[in-house]
């Protein structure tokens, strides 16, 4: 357990609504920072997002909930009403951060948006992160992880090489990946903030789109496009632009390959036992290899399949080629190197019971990073904030409750 | 010009590819002056990677090399040369903050480890920045973003869905598209710098960070491997399937782009909520998606196969721009599934100035992805663009360091013997 965090003296507010916000919070919060999570009476729709334990849904049982949430304060508050603006108000009003992914109409109804938020608090930084942004003929659709991946071009390159275009339709990435890189933005854009108000002494609103930060994914594509001319195609039979060799078959699962140099694909050749059609003309060098790489894959294959893939793998590194097998999720849960380097940690709830979840995205010397407290069950800290912090009745606060404002 | 955040902040970067420049170039942009320490021989080698400008090779011409580098400086210095050790070193300690991806163990090898350089200079910040970090048995394993994307297992929850796209069954795993760890990487670096620079300022305290792609996108893996370490799942592929139904991408007539198409245009939607679902009706206006029993999510779902074939239907006749802006005016989560190509054509791309294009000296313009957040007061900060090979040796060499005119121009002479051996 840390003890001393980087980020001791911040205090942040979360309004979440999915996995952006609450992630973009963790970051701060493993390494320190005080974060209560506002949430609806009703629960956060994080709470409804699995994976479940047993698969048994609930409020308390989400393991995304539980993982993204650690080291939280959670209290429950109904923004839309006029105590409940009030006390978010009370909130806010020591605040450093507030970090939201609400659409930004939502925002504007409940007077929240920046304008609101800067008159009554003109040191707080505003990290906002939507689909589409804050300006813009889209900023008010509709959106999700799901359809910035799409629109951003993540999805439609992570489609490529279909066999059938048709029968292949562009697919996202697993897991609301995009809604966590949209976090790391958001975390690194209000440093940024931060640094500002050293000099300003004032706050900024922090505008993190979606899909802007995902098409930084596209962008050696884009190369192509602008230098180029070539438009991407997802077709399989689109030539690569570099034969990297890429992901084969093994004999019990998938390898994936990159040799950038010609020493590089050399080297692989031996490892695979120096094939005969190694010396072909046609392969002889990149250039040549991409212009017949139809040819060339099913041979490499050939050769791929005679190893298991973790010993593939392994011979391929000695040799000095990057090769890693294609792990399953149990796989690399279990893997020794990320056991030993504490890839993931232990993590206690009391619902959920013992478990583990992955652990810091970076690692900083001394005990700055930890889960500092399980994530909040709903409410759990009403009562500590509401009349520890912000000066309420025990009473009161019985009657906000009653009420439905908390 | 108004003040930028990191004004006065200096990074000696000795990182190349994309996962560290990427993460120094937002420094930059951030008003970081970056440094970028480029072997004579070892420059970035990204800078020979294709496209070049008009097709025609050079260390300065490289697309993917001007994409990630704007606004740093390039110095040329080989670190095996002991004076020019001493020059990179010298870089470094007059810098905030050293950012590397050498494989591990390197820095220390060739004397310019954190252990020896904290002597000098207690304050600094050092991140290292590899596929599988500074410590664990295979930390030394060769790695690109491809090698970390198969080795966490993100491969292997990648890929369409056996059988129907709304199925559930997996298809076979797939490499992940783009450069997806690359860049989360750099996002991360960010961060992690700047928390210790801040710390640093509070309490003098430098600060050794280690980062590892692997444990960045492990990190972003929290739904499947939650669901292995809860529920003993090993998750499989399943393409557009998720919690909304219907969710997929559906084909179109056309992507309604002005521009470059490619062949396949789709529009995708993703229906939250029984709001979204009637909405969804109202636009498309079939009588057969009306039917009471697709009003819930639980109908929905097992009918899914036969909904998707009756919204394809109505998108068919469509192009994706236009199904959009109609689904969207009932307020139905929709978006066209553009390639990178259609992106820079997109309004809403377009309206945010996402895509800029700095002149450059040699290739004239580039084209660069504009900063993946912005601070209100200054949502488009100036963009210089990326450096030529050794560009500022002179100002670094000569300027900051304080170099002799000959020491400087035996440098310029082999970086320019350098570049034209890669024309």
């Amino acid at each position: 357990m840390a003890s001393e965090g980087l980020f001791d003296d911040l205090r942040i507010v979360e309004l979440s609504r999915g996995a952006g916000a609450a992630y973009c919070a963790k970051l701060f919060a493993d390494l320190g920072a005080d974060v209560i999570a506002v949430e609806p009476p009703g629960g956060s729709a994080l709470r409804r997002r699995g994976p479940f334990a047993e698969d048994t849904p609930g409020l308390e049982r989400s393991g995304l909930f539980a993982y993204l949430n650690t080291s939280k304060l959670g209290v429950t508050l109904d923004v839309a009403t006029r105590r409940g603006r009030l006390m978010l108000d009370q909130l806010l009003e020591g605040a450093d951060i507030l970090v939201e992914d609400n659409a930004p109409s939502w925002m504007d109804g409940a007077q929240l948006d920046y304008a609101h938020l800067s008159k009554a608090h003109p040191e707080l930084i505003v990290t906002s992160i939507t689909p589409f942004g804050q300006d813009g003929p889209w900023r008010d659709y509709q959106g999700n992880d799901f359809i910035a991946q799409h629109t951003s071009g993540v999805a439609y390159h992570n489609g490529a090489r279909a066999e059938d275009l048709v029968a292949e339709p562009p697919i996202v990435l697993p897991g609301y990946l995009g809604e966590f890189a949209g976090a790391l933005a958001a975390a690194a854009g209000t440093m940024c903030a931060l640094f500002e108000r050293e000099t300003t002494g004032l706050g900024t609103h922090v505008d993190v789109a979606l899909q802007d930060v995902l098409a930084m994914n596209q962008q050696v594509d884009i190369a192509w496009v602008t230098y180029g001319g070539r438009v991407p195609s997802r077709s399989a039979t689109a030539k690569p632009p570099i034969p990297y060799v890429g992901q084969q078959p093994t004999a019990d699962g998938f390898i994936d390959v990159i040799t950038r140099t010609e020493g590089q694909w050399r080297t692989f050749l031996q490892v695979l036992g120096d094939p005969e059609w190694a010396e072909n003309e046609l392969f002889k060098d990149m250039n040549s290899r991409s212009q017949y790489w139809d040819a060339l894959e099913p041979l490499v294959q050939q050769e791929t399949r005679r190893f298991g893939k973790q010993d593939l793998f392994r011979r391929g590194q000695a040799a000095g080629v990057s090769t890693a097998a294609v792990n399953t999720v149990a796989d690399a849960a279990e893997a020794e190197h990320f056991a030993e380097r504490g890839s993931f940690v232990e993590m206690e709830h009391s619902v959920l019971g013992q478990t583990r979840c992955p652990g810091p995205p970076a690692r900083f010397a001394g005990d700055v990073w930890g889960i500092r407290r399980p994530a909040p069950l709903l409410g759990e800290h009403n009562r500590e904030v509401f009349c520890g912090r912000s000066g309420y009745s025990e009473r009161e606060l019985v009657t906000l409750y009653q009420a439905g404002v908390v | 010009m108004s003040p930028l955040p990191l004004d006065g902040v200096r990074v000696a970067d000795l990182s190349w590819i994309i996962a560290g420049p990427y993460g120094t170039y937002l420094l930059a942009r951030m008003g970081a002056e970056v440094i970028k320490v480029e072997g004579i021989a070892a420059f970035d080698h990204i800078r020979d990677n294709p496209p070049f400008a008009d097709g025609v090779r050079g260390l300065n011409r490289s697309g993917f090399f001007n994409s990630i580098n704007p606004a740093k400086k390039s110095v040329t210095l080989q670190l095996d040369d002991a004076e020019q050790l001493q020059m990179a070193r010298e870089i470094i300690l007059a810098s905030d903050i050293v950012v590397e991806a050498f494989s591990y163990g390197t820095m220390d090898r060739i004397g310019l480890g954190y252990e020896g350089l904290r002597k000098e200079k207690p304050e600094l910040i050092m991140l290292s920045c590899t596929g599988f970090g500074q410590t664990g048995r295979d930390r030394s394993l060769r790695a690109f973003m491809g090698t970390v994307h198969a080795y966490t297992g993100l491969n292997s929850v990648n890929g369409h869905a056996g059988g129907h796209a709304g199925g559930h069954e997996g298809g076979p795993p797939k490499a992940a598209g783009g450069t997806w760890a690359d860049y989360a990487t750099g996002l991360t670096l960010v961060f992690a710098v700047l928390a210790a620079l801040r710390h640093q300022r509070r309490t003098g305290c430098g600060q050794r960070i280690d980062l590892a792609m692997s444990d960045v996108v492990l990190a972003m893996m929290g739904a499947p491997f939650m669901d292995y370490f809860l529920n003993g799942r090993v998750g499989v592929p399943r393409g557009n399937a998720g919690s909304a139904v219907p969710q997929d991408a559906y084909p179109c007539t056309g992507d309604g782009f002005d521009k470059l198409t490619t062949g396949d245009a789709w529009v995708a939607i993703s229906i939250e909520t029984d709001e979204q679902w009637d909405a969804l009706c109202g636009v498309i206006g079939d009588a057969e998606l009306s039917r009471p029993e697709y009003r819930d999510v639980i109908g929905r779902r097992r009918h899914a196969q036969a909904i998707d074939e009756r919204i394809a239907a109505w998108t068919r006749a469509r192009t994706a721009l236009d199904a959009t802006a109609a689904l969207q005016s009932a307020g139905v989560p929709a978006g066209p599934s553009s390639s990178s190509a259609d992106s820079l054509a997109q309004p809403q791309f377009q309206a945010r100035g996402f895509f800029m294009e700095p002149e450059h000296p040699e290739v004239g313009r580039c084209r660069v992805p504009n900063m993946p957040w912005r601070l209100r007061a200054n949502p488009d900060p100036p963009c210089a663009p990326p450096p030529l090979l050794g560009e500022h040796n002179e100002e670094l060499l000569g300027g900051l360091l304080g170099r002799p005119r000959e020491v400087v121009d035996a440098i310029n002479a082999a970086r320019d013997e350098v570049l034209r051996s890669h024309e």
